[in-house]
């Protein structure tokens, strides 16, 4: 017989689930490190992680609260693909929307792009 | 008196560790992973079921359902034959996670040969999360538009292969498969693709053949 699994899940929309692991991740590195506080986390986001950054900030902040990092900041720094034109030689930082190269219109394939790391914490 | 400490730990390590996990796990029994995405409609199931009734007694296969809420799919799939079938109910997540394959993988019988995994539907969120699979295919129909895969191309740069399914339905909603095709190729080359309508089989014979000669990937991928 085709079972449910033996456990159900209370789900959240993608960028709040990478919130809340991002928020697991910075709350065991400040405990590990005694911090009272999290003044400050800093990320890295590539352009092609399929994260929106304005979804995680938005997720941040309902995250965040009764937390030791309540009044953190979150910065956010975004690192782009890079695309190399086999046709002209042309490198460039690719957006996710970039399919071929801006100078001779060659078709391209981006690579990398895909960071998704909490890079430092300022802690007090 | 503050103080900055180096971090660069990966936000998704926890589901990464996880996934490393499913592989380990599976790797005893060689079974194969394959996760299959799409948006919600363009016939995973119906495909599933086509596939399990094709393959039952060759290969060993095993499904996890992961949907939103109900068990209608893992019902569906049960019936067409499958040897072992869970649903999860992400209730509301719009994705798989490692941890929940993880979980549901506690009841799985020893020996399968190939496990699919029919993600939540969604084009964005599922290919953000390694789910311990050797495969990743993204599927589409032809009566979501042509131009979708330059919409979402996150999902087919990641992929290894494309099912583009109900080509059946092309002359009534104006889309040409081979200009889906193209355009798919124009995000990822190296997708192998294949044209289905499952509902009639067309094609799914040549998906089986190609799912059943699948090996598994190095841990390391």
């Amino acid at each position: 017989m085709a079972r449910r699994a033996p456990f159900g899940y209370n789900g959240c929309m993608h960028e709040l689930s990478v919130a809340q692991s991002m928020m697991a991740v910075a709350l065991e590195n400040a405990a590990a490190n005694n911090a009272k506080k999290i003044l400050r986390i800093e990320l890295v986001v590539g352009n092609m992680s399929g994260v929106s950054v304005d979804a995680l900030r938005f997720a941040f902040d309902a995250v965040k609260t009764d937390t030791i990092a309540g009044n953190a900041e979150l910065v956010i720094r975004e690192t782009a693909a890079d695309a190399h034109c086999a046709a002209c030689g042309k490198s460039f930082e690719a957006g996710q929307y970039d399919f071929s190269c801006p100078a001779c219109g060659a078709p391209v394939f981006p690579k990398g792009g895909d960071e998704l790391y909490v890079k430092e914490l300022e802690i007090e | 008196m503050s103080r900055t400490i180096l971090i660069e730990k990966k936000i998704l390590e926890k589901n990464d560790i996880a996934a490393a996990r499913i592989r380990q796990k599976l790797i005893a029994d060689n079974t194969v992973v394959v996760n299959i995405m799409s948006g919600p409609g363009a016939g995973k199931t119906t495909l599933l079921e086509e596939t399990v009734r094709r393959l039952a007694g060759k290969i060993n296969v095993g499904v996890i359902e992961g949907d939103i809420a109900t068990d209608n799919d893992a019902r569906r799939v049960e019936r067409a034959g499958a040897e072992w079938v869970v649903q999860i109910n992400t209730g509301g997540a719009c994705h798989l996670e490692a941890g929940m394959i993880e979980r549901a993988l506690e009841t799985a019988p020893r020996g399968m040969q190939l496990l699919i995994i029919e993600n939540v539907g969604n084009l964005v969120c599922p290919s953000s999360f390694d789910l311990g699979d050797d495969w990743k295919v993204v599927m589409a129909s032809v009566t979501e538009g042509q131009d979708k895969p330059k919409k979402y191309p996150g999902m087919y740069r990641k992929s290894h292969a494309l099912v583009l399914n109900k080509v059946d339905l092309a002359p009534y909603v104006n889309v040409s498969p081979g200009l889906f095709v193209k355009e798919s190729l124009e995000v990822n080359p190296a997708l192998k693709v294949f044209l289905t309508a499952a509902t009639t089989g067309d094609g799914v014979d040549e998906w089986c053949d190609w799912l059943a000669s699948l090996k598994k990937r190095p841990a390391s991928v």
